[in-house]
């Protein structure tokens, strides 16, 4: 049995949950750690806030777990050029707090906080989290632009860059991006950050059918309207728009809606709480949670089959994105709904309480086994 | 253009390098030059343009390709072997890519002098070598061409034509003589019969005094469009010379590398239409029209006749060059018809002319121009090359037709008359016949008050009599 | 010098003639001279053989039989490339998808299309139109580029400032890896689960595998297009313009830059005038109002930093002439000089004006006239490096400035390709900016999906043979990956 402490020294481990916690500070000792791990045959586990574990399942044996709590620091922030550095251990809302104090340059991060305030860069990568933001800025893949990482075997190594535009070598990042911390531990992470359009206005239908819910987004897809976020919650009926632009162009867009629908304005401090509450829903309600994805012309069958399902669907209204809770938890008819996305093209990812049988081709097995033989040859990370 | 490549490229041609040019495919001092040669930087923009690419997707059969391998011909790296001139003959000479190539690169200056160091230097199998004496022997005399053109006329008139094709015999002819039989022209007595006058004056005092070319298969086959033409060009105000002395002007002997027959001719052309009093030659054809700008770089090492062969060529205009910048001295009538207006190669890309055809014809009142979608590609027509390439030909052909039809235009107007040619063949080939015309008889129809209903059904029926139905 | 194989190489061409077709093989001399190189011709290689198969089947088998004998491979789009990537290896195969040109399906509704690899960039856009969509990365090539040739570069183009690059707006990709099985990546729903394989392929440079079909992510056209280019009496006004355009929260459509020398080649391929020091090409697009507002601001910056003159694009053709004259701008190059080497630095937007100055002076002391056009939006250089291969020794400090171009890029901490990838003409300069380590973790991943190393090897990673060792950088031994062997 492996001597925990003696890999990066005792002040480094602790007990949590009948579990050993190891913390190292930065990249050098993630190494060694790893080193070690592969030397020693041990498996690890990586811990960021811990509010996605139930994003994939618990793995059959773990002897440790990593915590990125240490790796935490912004290493550079560039607003002239657009960028930012920081550890991947850092909370994404303490990132956000140093971009929004820099008062000549009005940017943010538009990564969505998913999961909580504890949510940290390393963690909303590795399991590719998004949330309402996603309309217009995309996920994760769509915002980093580099990062270091260590290979299960201890190898220090980066990708991409710290600027913008870059091909140089492969995209690694986008390997990491949604691998669930399985094939190495990122450390640092480049993302590029947007700036803030002048004014935001939200304005909310309330749908008494699917038909009419697709309909409304449809125009508004078609349309010369550009919304930083198009969230629908189902079957409450809530669709919300939020138009983020210079004046004129939010009084435009929002007139040119206004003639799509019967439609409620929101007070800036409701659109916001608005947002937030679309985030928060799926980790707040209680119940199984299902992640779900289908194409944008499915979205009414995929209303349809999620309030048949009994589920309350929550996300991305254009893309389509989004949750299923349960909040009654019934195993059936989670079923129920994952085979109806299914024969709707759609994609399925467990979130809470749901294990999902992720069935891919023998050539996609194939690479996944070999991917993960290239980066974490000894299966350290699990 | 990205349509599914179906059509396979044509096997070499038989043939072979006479001995010297075996090592060396270009004489000294002869073939392109090296400095236009390294004007190319590869970027490969020609290819999108190029017809063959468009049929093919082969490397070699793109313009960047060509130039390739005239770099590495004129290196002494490779010799004139048959799959390289295959290449080189391949090439529609349409001169796209002249028109989008950003480097300035001067392709139809090196297919000219490569294709003169073909004929000179290349020894075709017998075959081929007879199929295309005889097409210069008869396409440049149009007494020759009229000759040719009277019986086809019985033929088609008589029902034979109907009967050929439908015969076993006519699947078993080869290739090229299949499609001459197709392409044979769509010939009328009235044609045949008609010409420009030798002299034609406005009522009024003309404007210009100008010369015009007949031609040599215009002259023979269309000479109603240049009865036209002289008809129109003095309706606009200008004293039409059209001298019966003239002949062919070498256009289709100089694309096909026979240089020296191409001087001559010019020579002879030169002497005959102009004189000091002639303000404008005006020219019908597009091919002919773009030769005969570069009369002065064809006669320019010719001590003789380089200064007056340069005044020549600035004196050249193609027909609707000439009409966009006058008025005519009567109304243009109404023809309230849809026109498809085809650019001819040779005056798009080889003469820049596209807005001048469309404003004319625009200014006949009810005329609304269609544009044909990919209109840079070539019809397939290029010359002789769809007597030399009949299946690149074909495909393009086909390809031009369906692109014409896809805008379901009243009738489609082309200034040339190997376009007209090609694509009233293949337009013939699917569906209702869509009549054809050369602009200058809109123009002229218009003028004569003509109603547009009886022109379009006469041009139909004449094309449906043609076997083009 | 290198011992030649041809044995493999002709048993493939063979074979290959029983499968595409004996007319869509090229194996004879003068022939398969015509792909010896791509966009870059000071990178040449003679193939072994040129196949072009026609469907995606025909590829799978070609490379199955590469495969079998182990013969190196070469995909080829239109050849429009500038690193070499589509450059062959000395005793292998080019594949070219030329003839996979087909578009598949449009689906209008969920705003995508589905195209084969051989269809040109420009192509996919004129499909869509009419629909009111069209696909957003343009590179300047895109009337010839094709859609493989983009997705194994990940291709920007003037307008990835808003809205990003190849790999953006791929959803899905059939692939055929480099022993002949067939994948399919991505998904055409959001959220696939596992990984993004499809991420890694894209920018790949062709070394993983080979994309016969794509699933592109469409766009509706902007409700509103503004253009104007705004000349500076100097590139440090420019880039100040910029910069507060952009630290205004506007972000451009595109924002393009063009020196003195880049717009004197420009003028022989497009009808300007423009006389100045440094041309800035802004761009927004988006519904009316809010373009309207922001080019209200956005040309009131360019007068505030020292415009002498701000033309607004008052037509369509107008704008297309603008764009015209900055997207021939390489090849127009080719006009002011008898040669030249383009490079494609990326170096952080906001010290722009430094590495310009810099690329001055390194121009100055190479004796060598350097010609700068670049996305101003993101940082992305291009200086063109004229050289007269006549003048003796003029190649190769030309050549030497262009190396020290791409060193200064690294020192700012920029990357030495921003969009034309590494391919071959780059590979040396990887150590450079990627450590020993860096390296060997790329080679591995690459491995993972090539364990023979038969797709487009010597490209993108350097070689002992092209490169010299690199310290740290360990090279996954093919046999061993392959499983052929085992180290003792």
């Amino acid at each position: 049995m492996t001597d925990l402490a003696g890999i990066l020294g005792a002040d480094r481990v602790t007990e949590a949950a009948d579990m050993p916690v190891i913390t190292p500070r930065d990249q050098e000792e993630v190494a060694v750690l790893l080193q070690a791990a592969t030397r020693d045959g041990l498996t690890l586990t990586i811990r960021g806030g811990g509010t996605k574990v139930g994003w994939r399942p618990a793995p059959e044996r773990c002897d440790a777990l990593l915590a990125t709590t240490a790796l935490t620091g912004i290493v550079d922030h560039q607003p002239g050029d657009m960028t930012l550095v920081a550890r991947a251990g850092t909370p994404i809302v303490k990132i956000q707090a140093t971009v929004t104090a820099d008062a000549t340059h009005r940017q943010r991060l538009m990564l969505d906080s998913v999961g909580g305030p504890t949510a940290t860069l390393g963690g909303v990568l590795s399991t590719r989290a998004a949330g309402p933001r996603r309309t217009r800025y995309g996920t994760p893949r769509d915002i980093v632009i580099g990062a270091r990482y260590v290979t299960g075997d201890g190898l220090i190594a980066k990708t991409g860059g710290t600027v913008i535009k870059n091909v140089a070598g492969y995209d690694v990042a986008k390997l990491l991006i949604g691998a669930h911390g399985s094939l190495a531990i990122i450390t640092e992470v480049a993302v590029k950050l947007h700036p803030v359009p002048d004014v935001a206005r939200t304005v909310a239908l309330h749908a008494t059918s699917p038909a009419e819910v697709a309909e409304f987004v449809e125009r508004i897809r078609t349309a010369p309207i550009t919304p930083s976020a198009l969230e629908v919650r189902w079957p409450e009926g809530l669709v919300a728009v939020r138009v983020e632009s210079t004046a004129a162009g939010a009084a435009a867009q929002l007139a040119l809606l206004h003639t799509f629908a019967s439609l409620e304005e929101l007070d800036t401090p409701a659109g916001e709480a608005l947002l937030e509450q679309q985030l928060a829903l799926p980790f707040d309600t209680e119940g199984a949670v299902l992640g779900v994805g289908v194409r944008p012309a499915a979205l009414a069958a995929l209303l349809a089959a999620v309030e048949q399902a009994g589920g309350v669907f929550v996300g991305r209204a254009a893309l389509v994105a989004g949750d299923v809770v349960f909040p009654d938890n019934d195993p059936d008819r989670v079923l129920r709904l994952g085979t109806a996305v299914r024969a709707l093209g759609g994609n399925l990812l467990a979130r809470r309480g749901v294990v999902i049988e992720q069935s891919h081709t023998p050539g996609i097995e194939r690479l996944t086994t070999a991917m993960r033989n290239a980066l974490d040859p000894a299966g350290v990370l699990v | 253009m990205n349509l599914p490549v179906t059509h396979v490229p044509p096997r070499p041609s038989s043939g072979h390098p006479c001995d010297e040019a075996a090592t060396q495919a270009f004489a000294t001092d002869a073939g392109p030059e090296r400095a236009l040669i390294d004007d190319c930087v590869h970027c490969g923009f020609c290819l999108p343009t190029c017809p063959t690419y468009v049929l093919w997707g082969e490397e070699a059969d793109s313009p960047r390709g060509r130039i390739m391998l005239m770099d590495l011909a004129e290196k002494g790296e490779i010799g004139m072997d048959a799959t390289t001139v295959q290449h080189w003959d391949s090439c529609l000479g349409c001169m796209a890519c002249v028109t989008s190539c950003p480097s300035g690169v001067q392709y139809d200056r090196l297919i000219e002098a490569t294709r003169s160091q073909i004929e000179e230097r290349f020894e075709r199998e017998p075959g081929d070598r007879r199929f295309r004496n005889a097409i210069f022997t008869v396409l440049p005399y149009h007494r020759r061409m009229t000759a040719v053109a009277a019986p086809l006329l019985v033929y088609r008139a008589s029902g034979l034509q109907r009967l050929v094709r439908r015969s076993r015999l006519y699947r078993r002819l080869p290739v090229r003589l299949r499609h001459l039989e197709t392409l044979s022209p769509i010939v009328t007595w009235a044609a045949l019969r008609q010409g420009a006058p030798e002299r034609s004056s406005p009522l009024a005092t003309p404007r210009l005094r100008v010369a015009m070319l007949t031609g040599c298969v215009q002259r023979a086959i269309f000479g109603d469009v240049n009865a036209a033409t002289a008809r129109v060009l003095t309706a606009y105000g200008c004293e039409v010379i059209a001298p019966r002395a003239q002949a062919c002007c070498g256009a289709l002997e100089l694309h096909a590398g026979r240089a020296s027959s191409a001087e001559t001719r010019a020579r002879r052309l030169i002497d005959v239409l102009d004189d000091a009093t002639i303000d404008l030659i005006v020219v019908n054809s597009a091919g002919c029209g773009s030769t005969l700008k570069e009369y002065g770089d064809l006669l320019k090492a010719d001590p003789a006749w380089a200064d007056r062969a340069a005044v020549f060529a600035a004196k050249v205009r193609d027909v609707h060059e000439v009409l966009a910048e006058l008025e005519p001295a009567t109304d243009l009538q109404p023809l309230a018809i849809s026109v498809a207006y085809h650019d001819a190669c040779h005056l798009a890309h080889a003469q820049g002319v596209r807005a001048e055809p469309r404003a004319v014809l625009s200014s006949i009142p009810g005329v609304t121009i269609l544009e044909v979608p990919d209109p840079a590609i070539c019809c397939g027509s290029a010359g002789v090359y769809n007597l030399l390439q009949p299946e690149a030909a074909g495909e393009l052909g086909r390809r031009k037709a369906e692109s014409v039809r896809s805008v379901a235009p009243d009738a489609l107007a082309a200034a040339n008359p190997g376009c007209l040619l090609q694509i009233s063949a293949n337009l013939g080939t699917s569906g209702e016949p869509i009549p054809t015309f050369h602009p200058i008889e809109l123009i002229d129809a218009s003028l004569r008050g003509e109603d547009a209903t009886d022109l379009l059904r006469r041009r139909r029926a004449l094309l449906k009599s043609a076997g083009v139905s | 010098m290198t011992v030649v194989d041809t044995t493999g190489v002709l048993r493939v061409a063979e074979q290959a003639r029983a499968i595409v077709g004996p007319d869509w093989v090229i194996s004879d001399g003068a022939q398969l001279r015509v792909y010896e190189c791509d966009g870059l011709t000071n990178h040449r290689e003679v193939p072994g053989a040129v196949i072009l198969p026609g469907s995606t089947e025909e590829v799978a088998a070609v490379v199955r039989l590469c495969h079998a004998h182990a013969v190196p491979f070469v995909a080829r789009g239109a050849g429009t490339g500038l690193s070499g990537g589509a450059m062959p290896t000395a005793r292998g195969i080019v594949i070219g998808l030329a003839r996979l040109r087909s578009v598949l399906a449009l689906d209008v509704p969920n705003q995508r299309i589905r195209v084969q690899p051989g269809v040109t960039n420009s192509h996919v856009s004129e499909i869509a139109a009419p629909h009111g969509l069209y696909y957003a990365p343009d590179p300047s090539s895109q009337q010839v580029c094709t859609i493989g040739g983009n997705i194994a570069e990940n291709s920007g183009g003037a307008h990835c400032l808003k809205y990003g690059f190849t790999v953006n707006h791929v959803l899905a990709a059939t692939v055929v890896l480099a022993d002949g099985s067939i994948v399919e990546l991505g998904s055409e729903a959001p959220d696939a689960p596992g990984l993004d394989l499809l991420g890694v392929v894209v920018g790949s440079e062709g070394t993983v595998g080979i994309v016969t079909e794509a699933l592109l992510n469409l766009l509706p056209k902007p409700e509103h297009v503004q253009t104007l280019v705004a000349m500076f009496p100097s590139i440090q006004a420019a880039g100040d313009a910029v910069s507060t355009i952009i630290a205004e929260g506007v972000v451009p459509a595109a924002a393009e830059m063009m020196d003195r020398l880049a717009i004197e080649a420009a003028k022989t391929a497009a009808p300007i005038d423009w006389d100045t020091e440094a041309a800035l090409i802004v761009e927004l697009d988006g519904p009316v109002s809010e373009v309207q507002s922001q080019f209200e601001e956005v040309t009131a910056i360019c007068a505030r930093c020292g415009a002498d003159d701000v033309r607004v694009a008052a037509s369509p053709d107008e704008r297309m002439t603008i764009w015209r004259a900055r997207k021939s701008a390489f090849a127009a190059v080719g006009q002011l000089a008898p040669a030249y080497i383009v490079q494609d630095g990326v170096i952080p937007r906001t010290r722009l004006p430094e590495v310009l100055s810099g690329i001055r002076t390194l121009a100055d002391e190479g004796g060598v006239r350097v010609a700068n056009v670049f996305h101003a939006g993101d940082g992305n250089l291009h200086p063109l490096v004229l050289y007269d291969n006549a003048i003796a020794g003029e190649q190769e400090r030309a050549e030497a400035v262009s190396m020290r171009i791409v060193e200064l890029c690294i020192e700012f901490g920029g990357s030495i390709t921003g969009e034309h990838g590494v391919g071959v003409d780059k590979v040396c300069s990887m150590p450079k900016m990627f450590t020993g380590s860096d390296l060997t973790a790329f080679d591995r991943v690459r491995t993972a999906f090539d364990p023979h190393g038969l797709c487009n090897p010597e490209k993108l990673l350097p070689t002992p043979r092209l490169c010299g060792e690199v310290p740290g950088f360990h090279h996954t031994h093919r046999v061993e990956s392959a499983g052929l062997g085992q180290r003792m």
